[in-house]
């Protein structure tokens, strides 16, 4: 199976190591960068081509929203994950609209986030169970 | 088995570094607590190989409670993981009996080699900085 790229952006140097330790327990995902900044997350996006980004949408800077709309130009085949701290289903739909895959609550990471991983790069759509209970449906993420 | 105690307000933090410890082999963890009142009393119960503890929080703060935690184990190592870094907090930490002060802005390696030092020594190590 060929090893996934995945980008790892939160401004929680906390947060960030979690994710990427979650990520470590799937040999096929490889981190090949974790940064605070949206806008590095941009340029690193354009050079490196991730199949992933695991995107903190509360970024200091450019938000992850922002951030996602411009690596959506510049790598387009690359698959965006959502983390929010907010399990918001409002929050949930406006983020997938914007060409997110995935929203994972960061509380819930340790139990979602390689379920979206997962999902997500099968070519599907994920969303945290918290936000399927506020009645998320599939077609608000179009 | 090492077993540590997590004592601190964010339940995001607390989850976060839960599931960093428990990546290591020979850690787990064996109970969390939200302010220093609550990581007394479950350090009480819990007799943890080591407790990571914030400084700010409700009810009672870092500082105080690992005061009251060095005289219930005198032997357990307690690592403040802690923002406010300012030297007088650093210096109030160690007064306090503090065995290594950590920076949370430099995320969980740092924290993550001054625990395994502290499980490592047969006595506590004191510590000012995590590198």
């Amino acid at each position: 199976m060929p090893t996934l790229r995945v980008f790892v952006v939160d401004d929680h140097p906390v947060v960030r190591e979690m994710i990427c330790s979650l990520l470590s327990q799937e040999p096929a995902l490889r981190v090949v960068c974790r940064t605070a900044d949206g806008e590095e997350a941009v340029e690193k996006a354009d050079e490196l081509r991730p199949d992933l980004v695991v995107l903190d949408i509360g970024l200091a800077g450019i938000t992850g929203i922002e951030a996602a709309r411009r690596i959506r130009k510049v790598s387009p085949e690359s698959k965006i994950i959502f983390l929010s701290q907010f399990d918001s289903l409002h929050m949930a739909s406006e983020v997938l609209k914007v060409g997110g895959h995935g929203f994972v609550a960061k509380i819930d990471a340790g139990s979602d986030l390689l379920k979206a991983v997962r999902t997500v790069c099968a070519g599907g759509r994920f969303v945290s169970q918290q936000i399927v209970d506020q009645g998320w449906k599939q077609e608000e993420s179009v | 088995m090492k077993f540590i105690l997590i004592v601190d307000d964010s339940p995001l933090i607390r989850r976060s570094l839960r599931i960093v410890f428990e990546q290591q082999p020979d850690w787990a963890v064996c109970g969390e607590a939200e302010d220093g009142y609550e990581g007394i009393d479950k350090a009480k119960i819990l007799q943890p190989d080591l407790i990571v503890i914030d400084l700010a929080m409700l009810r009672l703060n870092g500082i105080s409670a690992s005061r009251m935690l060095k005289k219930l184990a005198p032997a357990t190592p307690v690592v403040m993981f802690t923002a406010f870094t300012n030297p007088c907090f650093r210096k109030a930490a160690f007064a306090a009996g503090l065995d290594a002060f950590v920076d949370k802005s430099e995320g969980t390696p740092s924290l993550v080699r001054s625990i395994q030092r502290l499980l490592s020594s047969e006595l506590p190590i004191r510590s000012a900085s995590a590198a």
